[in-house]
């Protein structure tokens, strides 16, 4: 008799590959990580110094509303509002534990019954299909095009909707490719959203990552900005890329009503109330660290050109294509070989981390993922082994 | 900011501040409330700005202790850098001691529009030590600072204190859906505007109904005779009703200055209701 396997739902949940691959990198002394997506930097003063003041005024030790401090909600509003979206902070704002609690959050909530299928794009953030399958539903993956930048396949993408769909997920920028995708194809996911009734998730965390392309930078544009899809997009953000908070855990989410009242429920159940001493930041961060992020951006592009540069000086071993947004890159393995095998030849041969490009989907298979998130010393040294080894290997 | 620089710039900032209100005697409008207090400034503000008025408003946290004296002086906060800190008070001896007729003219007839934020008991006599009202402006008071004062009752008691602050001829214009701030009525005597959806507010807005872009409602005043019609605000959420509804209020209360504001300065032809 076969033995009884325990728990079988979560047997299906996989452990993010990049926690695999930290956790690898952990046991081996002296090793260079280009594999988690964490900035480099510190949480800027001004947040931790309001942090401070309403730690010591006593104001963080008691829950707050389920939808988050007020203060900061409003906060939020205001800020949307200036990029051009309008959500009401009293019912459409949910401030939430990190945008993967409001992403698992909006899951949960959409997916019902049949409508469990939930299309992902290929290569997208790790996380994404765990959490698809912690809500009860089923990942659907829709290539990316390479060859044209890592754009969207709408030919792919219409045949692999069908009755069941529940919903697309897709991060903008995306991890890991560093693509933005453009307004037309964001506009055609909607469209094709509205004739098929599924909901769009959103997840900008990367928008304040935007880099020039010929000295002129992508206009970036969010579905959220279309009053009449308030009812179709559920968009989210985190504080954690933007002004280096990873640790705080904390992000929000917005959409119409009707859809928020449900995702507050789930959001109740699952957190209660997002950290309240992180709420307290996110307002000094949102009200007062724009030149943190100015400062975040500018250093970013320094690093995306050195990695490329060094990229480019392995043009035999690496093909890429130049990321827009966020702080990966997506470079391709030349010869074609297994991305996870690479990875951890690289990581025991080399010292240097990088995360499997088959952890982010079928497409991503034959690549891994670079991280220039780290400090250029980080980088520079990581090159420099990973140099090495490919003098050795010839 | 350290705690041993904060006091005493709070001090000479609250002084200076005084004798910059003294001396060019703005008209104050406090906007207080424990949210929604942004939108109201802005409605304020436009409707000041519609009817040809010099507005000037509180930038965003300068609304205690130190921001609100700063507000009034119209300079910019030193943040933690002790000599911008110097620089600031220098330049806020000057404002202060500038007597020259050009310089107060043009501040006297300002409408100066302030947030008073509040978030411990008492904080509403300190501020109010700094500057009085004209005119109050009251929101809503719900959870935000409750740490601190227990109650929300509590909380009440402080814009009970601003209220009382209005002179007899002030205006107090109150959100008439929230009980707490519908009782400050009870303490001021002068004139009272109410704001809201209930049924006995003098502003009112009824039958409200969202749409893909908005949100509609039916605006309702009586003045000699029911006034009602509808409109549209291109924002979602009831508070930014509110907001119009304040904005409405403000046009009623200050006739329109016309155009050529400093030649009408000058001649002393400025009125206000």
């Amino acid at each position: 008799m076969a033995p009884k396997v325990l728990f079988p739902r979560t047997q299906k949940i996989n452990l993010s590959p990049i926690k695999q691959i930290e956790l690898l990198a952990s046991k081996i002394p002296d090793v260079v990580s280009l594999a988690q997506g964490i900035p480099s930097f510190d949480t800027p003063e001004v947040i931790k110094k309001a942090t401070i003041k309403a730690l010591n005024k006593g104001l963080v030790a008691k829950y707050s509303l389920t939808y988050g401090l007020p203060e900061l909600r409003e906060t939020i509003e205001e800020k949307l509002a200036q990029e051009g979206m309008y959500y009401d902070f009293e019912n459409e704002i949910v401030v939430t534990a990190g945008s993967i609690e409001a992403i698992t959050a909006s899951l949960i909530t959409i997916i019902d019954g049949k409508k469990d299928e939930i299309l992902l794009f290929s290569p997208s953030y790790t996380s994404y299909a765990e959490a698809v399958k912690v809500a009860g539903g089923k990942p659907v993956f829709v290539n990316l095009d390479e060859k044209n930048g890592w754009s969207i396949d709408f030919d792919n993408l219409t045949k692999k909707i069908t009755a069941n769909t529940a919903g697309i997920l897709f991060a903008n920028p995306n991890n890991p490719t560093g693509t933005i995708f453009k307004k037309e194809e964001l506009l055609k996911i909607a469209e094709l959203a509205e004739k098929k009734k599924f909901y769009i998730i959103t997840d900008e965390v990367y928008k304040d990552f935007l880099y020039t392309v010929d000295g002129e930078s992508e206009p970036f544009f969010s579905l959220a900005q279309i009053p009449e899809l308030r009812k179709r997009v559920i968009r989210v953000f985190s504080l954690s890329k933007a002004y280096a908070m990873t640790g705080w855990r904390i992000g929000f989410v917005h959409s119409d009503v009707e859809i928020i009242s449900e995702i507050v429920k789930v959001h109740d159940a699952m957190v209660t109330c997002a950290p309240v001493i992180s709420q307290y930041a996110a307002i000094a961060a949102l009200d007062f660290a724009e030149k943190d992020i100015e400062y975040f951006r500018n250093e970013y592009t320094r690093r995306r050109d050195v990695t490329m540069a060094h990229l480019d000086e392995l043009s035999e071993f690496f093909s890429y294509q130049k990321p827009n947004g966020a702080y990966f890159v997506f470079p391709k393995l030349l010869p074609k070989r297994d991305s996870w095998e690479f990875a951890r030849e690289l990581l025991e041969k080399a010292h240097v981390a990088v995360v499997p490009g088959a952890a982010f989907g079928p497409n991503g298979e034959g690549h891994i993922r670079i991280s220039f998130g780290r400090t250029e010393k980080d980088i520079d040294r990581a090159f420099g082994r990973i140099k090495k080894y490919f003098k050795k290997q010839a | 900011m350290n705690d041993i620089l904060k006091k005493p710039i709070a001090f000479i900032l609250k002084w200076l501040a005084k004798a910059h209100v003294a001396k060019t005697k703005p008209y104050i409008i406090v906007i207080a409330g424990t949210t929604r207090r942004t939108w109201m400034k802005e409605a304020v503000e436009q409707a000041l700005h519609e009817r040809n008025f010099l507005v000037r408003a509180n930038k965003k946290h300068f609304n205690a202790e130190i921001g609100l004296p700063l507000s009034i002086l119209d300079l910019p906060s030193g943040e933690g850098d002790v000599r911008a800190w110097m620089e600031i008070l220098w330049e806020a001896t000057k404002k202060a001691l500038d007597f020259r007729k050009q310089a107060i003219d043009r501040e006297k007839t300002e409408h100066l529009i302030l947030e008073m934020a509040i978030d411990s008991p008492h904080d509403m006599e300190y501020l109010l030590s700094i500057v009085k009202p004209n005119m109050v402006v009251a929101t809503t008071i719900t959870m935000i600072y409750q740490e601190q004062f227990e109650t929300l009752d509590n909380i009440a008691k402080e814009f009970a204190v601003l209220a009382e602050a209005l002179p007899w001829n002030g205006i107090l214009i109150i959100n008439a859906d929230d009980d707490r701030i519908r009782n400050l009525a009870n303490v001021y005597k002068g004139k009272v505007v109410t704001y809201g959806f209930a049924e006995d507010a003098q502003f009112r807005a009824v039958d409200q109904k969202r749409t893909e872009t908005g949100e509609e409602f039916r605006f309702e005043v009586k003045r000699k005779e029911l006034e009602s019609y509808r409109k549209k605000v291109s924002r979602f959420g009831q508070h930014h009703i509110y907001a119009e509804l304040v904005r409405e209020i403000v046009l009623d209360n200050f006739k329109a200055q016309p155009k050529e504001f400093f030649s009408r300065m000058a001649k002393g032809m400025l009125q206000r209701d």
